[in-house]
């Protein structure tokens, strides 16, 4: 059987994987479920490695973030058709896509923070060796906050509270959370 | 190979299954959240603390807060409201010297007449002598002259209001009930309001129950949210206390001009009367809609900067121009849109107008009616809230400090000294 068997790409080669799915946690002592999609684009550093850069968006009750970071694949036995996968993502989950909202003297906006995120799961090359379909299970840790502030207007700032703000609600978030999803390497 | 592949498959699910439990199981959010907010807090206080001692005078020191300033000849005055009163040498504009620091618990404002400043301390009413203001002392305590706070003589209890920041933290995401792709929003947005509406105080650098003084014929005239109280200063080291005037609601300044008292307040400008200057009587009120207005005057016409803001609610954002020939029935003669006016300060026919976070404004205002078009100079970098036009120089108050000017050429300001504060203004 040589090297490249089942569709294994050229080292040095591009490979773009797109995965769907779910990602969940535990919330308010419930559980959470929402979607996840990510995009992957990298080179082949070798039989086993991949790494590349991902974008993506993760959603999150009152957030949408887009995930933006470093991705590195390995398959442990990259010459099988089924072979088991590990990898890490590394990145910021970015709070771009969310407007700030303003009402009058009302204001809420969220911010990203850092996310990480291992992973495991398997590679079923297809037949014909051009392409894989990709089943990852991942730890996700994603850190982010949202902001609900009332303005102030005429009067001084007072220490403890956000310059120009009377009032601020703020919610700091670790999500820790489970992604399941299914993908495309091609 | 199928069998190893069938094998590796196994020990993926496997594993994936083992993932599964433990992070289903464990996988919890961690959620910190903090809910912090300003609120006027009651603080109940004996009377006989803040009466046991003289009010301290201390070594001069930054400001923090700047609250009303008033020149008294070479000197500047300016209150740090609920705490006291800095003294600053104002000999040479350029570089004002800070001398020294009255302490006076519940201070709000001030006024000077021949050397007598006069100070409030919560309910009391205090009365130094400044003639040597590097040598400033005590001369008299007026007691329960200002008694709009809650006051229990029995226990000699006071309450007052005090800024305060508060905080709440819970670990719980708010408005959010389990379920997915779906929330509560409304339920936050409420919350937040309502915190809008415990903090109190427009006006700037106020902090609780507002005071505003001026003097006027040997009388001190003291208006605060609703009264206008009347002092008889003619003794001016015994101040006594000669009645007090229900105004309505929501009273800001306070404007002497040729015996008479123009009062702005929320909803519009009174007018009295204080040819006797111990009882005054009104004249007229000019209403007008909820707005947040000062008001300066000069013998024909009143000023009046109406905005909108947190605590001026429904307001528009314009200068107005009254005839005040007829002092029992002012009329509106033009309306001007401004952006976001503050204080206003009128030095003979230019008027210097802060607009906020929009700059600073001067006009000609020699020809009422085309006010737009004399235009002298606009300041856009100059964030301003109040203007005081000063025999020296002109003191322009903003959110970064205390600032100086040589208006000596209206049209054109020359800046010659800031003052640095501690919590700058939020415009």
């Amino acid at each position: 059987m040589s090297q490249f068997a089942f569709g294994q790409k050229a080292v040095g080669s591009y490979l773009h994987h797109i995965e769907l799915g779910a990602i969940s946690g535990r919330l308010n002592n419930s559980i959470r479920l929402d979607y996840s999609i990510q995009s992957f684009h990298g080179i082949q550093l070798d039989q086993k490695n991949k790494l590349g850069f991902f974008v993506g968006f993760d959603s999150y009750p009152k957030q949408v973030l887009m995930p933006l970071g470093f991705g590195w694949r390995s398959s442990l036995n990259p010459n099988r058709r089924n072979s088991l996968n590990i990898g890490l993502d590394l990145g910021y989950g970015s709070s771009w896509l969310d407007r700030k909202e303003i009402e009058g003297v009302f204001e809420k906006w969220n911010e990203g923070g850092v996310m990480l995120s291992p992973l495991v799961g398997i590679v079923r090359k297809s037949k014909n060796g051009t392409m894989a379909y990709t089943w990852n299970l991942g730890f996700r840790k994603q850190f982010a906050s949202t902001f609900e502030g009332v303005r102030s207007s005429g009067l001084s700032t007072i220490e403890g509270i956000r310059p120009g703000y009377d009032s601020i609600f703020e919610e700091s978030y670790v999500f820790n959370s489970l992604t399941l999803r299914w993908g495309i390497l091609f | 190979m199928k069998n190893f592949n069938s094998n590796s498959t196994l020990i993926v699910w496997g594993i994936i299954a083992i993932f599964s439990v433990t992070f289903f199981s464990s996988c919890e959010d961690q959620v910190s959240s903090t809910y912090t907010y300003r609120a006027m807090m009651p603080v109940y206080l004996q009377m006989s603390d803040f009466r046991t001692n003289e009010a301290l005078i201390e070594p001069g020191r930054q400001l923090e807060n700047p609250g009303k300033i008033y020149i008294y000849g070479d000197f500047l005055l300016i209150n740090e409201p609920q705490k006291g009163i800095h003294i600053l040498d104002n000999t040479n504009p350029s570089s004002p010297i800070s001398l020294n620091f009255i302490k006076i618990p519940g201070n709000v404002d001030l006024a000077v007449n021949s050397n007598m400043l006069y100070a409030d301390n919560y309910l009391d009413l205090l009365v130094f002598d400044i003639s040597n203001p590097r040598a400033i002392k005590q001369v008299q305590r007026v007691e329960d002259v200002f008694q709009n706070m809650i006051t229990d003589a029995s226990s000699g209890t006071f309450m007052t209001l005090k800024d305060t920041v508060l905080t709440g933290e819970s670990n719980f995401m708010s408005g959010w009930w389990g379920g997915n792709f779906f929330w509560n929003r409304g339920g936050m947005l409420s919350f937040s309001n309502d915190a809008a509406s415990v903090s109190g105080g427009e006006s700037y650098g106020q902090g609780g129950s507002m005071a505003r003084f001026t003097l006027m014929n040997a009388h001190l005239y003291a208006v605060d949210d609703f009264t206008l109280r009347v002092f008889d200063v003619q003794d001016k080291e015994m101040p006594k206390f000669l009645s007090t005037i229900n105004l309505g609601w929501g009273i800001e300044t306070i404007f002497p001009f040729q015996n008479r008292l123009f009062i702005g307040s929320n909803s519009g400008m009174h007018i009295y009367d204080a040819t006797e200057p111990s009882s005054p009587t009104k004249m007229s009120v000019y209403e007008h809609v909820t707005a947040c207005d000062p008001v300066v005057v000069n013998e024909q016409h009143a000023f009046v900067t109406l905005r909108s803001g947190v605590n001026c609610r429904f307001g528009v954002d314009e200068l107005q121009v009254l005839d005040i020939t007829n002092l029992y029935q002012p009329k509106l003669l033009k309306s001007y849109a401004m952006l976001n006016p503050h204080g206003l300060g009128l030095a003979g026919d230019v008027l210097y107008l802060a607009e906020g976070k929009h700059g600073l404004k001067s006009f000609n205002v020699a020809d009422v009616l085309a006010i737009d078009k004399n235009q002298l100079e606009y300041l856009k970098s100059l964030k301003s809230v109040d203007i005081i036009p000063g025999p020296k120089s002109l003191i322009v108050i903003g959110p970064d400090g205390v600032c100086q000017f040589d208006y000596s050429n209206p049209g054109k300001l020359i800046q010659l000294s800031c003052i640095d504060v501690k919590n700058p203004v939020v415009v």
